[in-house]
């Protein structure tokens, strides 16, 4: 046992080290911010689908339009950009009716 | 067999080894094929996907079916030299072909109008993200093989042996409904009711490029739909009607415009001497030069 008061330990560095230290954490914090304001930034359309998609389905990506209609997100586009749908309303099937083949059957190529 | 319309042409269906229920119903896949195709990928469908490709001001999503479009579209250009190019929609238009055809609905007194060049390099295609930016001026018409792909994509729906016909572009699968082969008879481009010669296939395809059926009065010019990239305007092609046998229905619809706006030397250079590909070229003179890998039944 010892009654001297015990001196904190110092650290061993020097000014040119407490620099370089400071400049670390400062560029850790810039990476840290920027990265945060990165990611609440508005992406392009093609990034939106995937963002809005349901949880399970953001890490690997999905298409708008693979997605069933009730899933999917209302995009914002930005002016001038426009989403081509796929058309998928009343396509007219015509209905294929039994025809007289030639016998031997054989095809007429032409222009057509 | 079963035939329907569609594609503004007559679609026949055969598989010979099917009972007919099973036959319908494989008719009944192509037409639905045939119809979605048509409704989504026509340049004459005002709310088809590619209409409002060919009307958007900017970048647009495209579906993944309208991208294999283009990456093939893309392909048949770099394998051309350009020769077939999709991004004819604007000559074809300025010729006067703006709707769907049939005889004497595109007569008109105006000359021919010239559309501004249009090549497939100015359209800006992001595959990955499936964005297409088409400038203002360029107009994509898929008419120049859409017609052989869907031929293709129905007859495999088909057990061997099938048959798809799509007016004259057709997938001739197996070794016909005897064992002996698919017969195919070239139709004479100056008389419909004339066969210039019956070729004899094997899993090939066939198609035929002529500007006897598509054609209209441009002033007092005559106009047709197979537009040479080169000029932008109607081909003064030597050549009366091309056919084109070919592994697919696509290839042979490409080679056959291809080999129509080479003209007779250079277009039967083309085909010649290439392993599966044959040719019956007809001059406007009538003569038919028949060249490559062909079996021919009768001449």
């Amino acid at each position: 046992m010892t009654d001297r008061a015990r001196t904190p330990p110092r650290l061993p560095l020097t000014t040119l080290e407490w620099r370089l230290y400071v400049v670390v954490v400062l560029a850790g914090v810039y990476l840290i911010a920027w990265r945060a304001i990165a990611d609440t930034t508005p992406g392009p359309p093609t990034a939106s689908p995937a963002r809005s998609a349901p949880s399970d389905l953001t890490t690997r990506g999905v298409w708008l339009d693979d997605l069933p209609v009730a899933q999917r997100p209302v995009l914002t586009l930005p002016p001038g950009w426009e989403l081509a749908a796929r058309g998928e309303a009343v396509v007219a099937v015509p209905t294929p009716r039994r025809a007289p083949a030639s016998r031997p059957l054989r095809v007429r190529t032409r222009s057509s | 067999m079963f035939a329907f319309r569609a594609m503004n042409t007559d679609v026949a269906i055969a598989a010979p080894t099917l009972d007919p229920a099973a036959e319908q119903r494989l008719a009944q896949q192509a037409a639905r094929l045939f119809a979605d195709t048509e409704r989504r990928f026509s340049r004459f469908v005002a709310d088809s996907e590619l209409g409002r490709l060919n009307r958007a001001t900017g970048s647009v999503v495209v579906s993944r079916e309208l991208m294999e479009l283009l990456c093939a579209a893309g392909r048949h250009v770099v394998e051309t030299e350009g020769l077939f190019d999709p991004t004819i929609g604007g000559a074809l238009r300025a010729a006067g072909y703006d709707r769907s055809f049939s005889p004497g609905t595109l007569d008109h007194d105006a000359p021919p109008a010239r559309a501004p060049p249009a090549h497939f390099a100015e359209l800006a295609i992001d595959e990955p993200a499936r964005l297409v930016r088409r400038p203002p001026h360029l107009s994509i018409d898929l008419g120049g093989f859409l017609k052989g792909r869907t031929v293709d994509h129905a007859a495999a729906l088909a057990p061997a042996p099938a048959m798809v016909d799509a007016g004259g572009d057709a997938m001739l699968r197996g070794n016909g409904p005897d064992g002996t082969g698919w017969l195919v008879e070239i139709e004479d481009p100056a008389d419909a009711r004339h066969v210039l010669a019956t070729l004899r296939l094997r899993d090939r395809a066939v198609a035929t490029s002529a500007p006897n059926r598509r054609r209209w009065r441009a002033g007092d010019r005559a106009a047709h739909h197979l537009i040479d990239p080169r000029t932008g305007e109607p081909s003064r092609s030597d050549l009366a009607q091309v056919t084109v046998v070919a592994a697919t229905a696509e290839q042979a619809d490409v080679l056959a415009k291809v080999v129509f706006l080479l003209g007779a030397t250079d277009g039967a250079r083309r085909l010649d001497g290439q392993p599966g590909l044959g040719g019956a070229l007809v001059t406007r003179d009538g003569s038919l030069l028949l060249v490559g890998d062909l079996e021919v039944a009768d001449a």
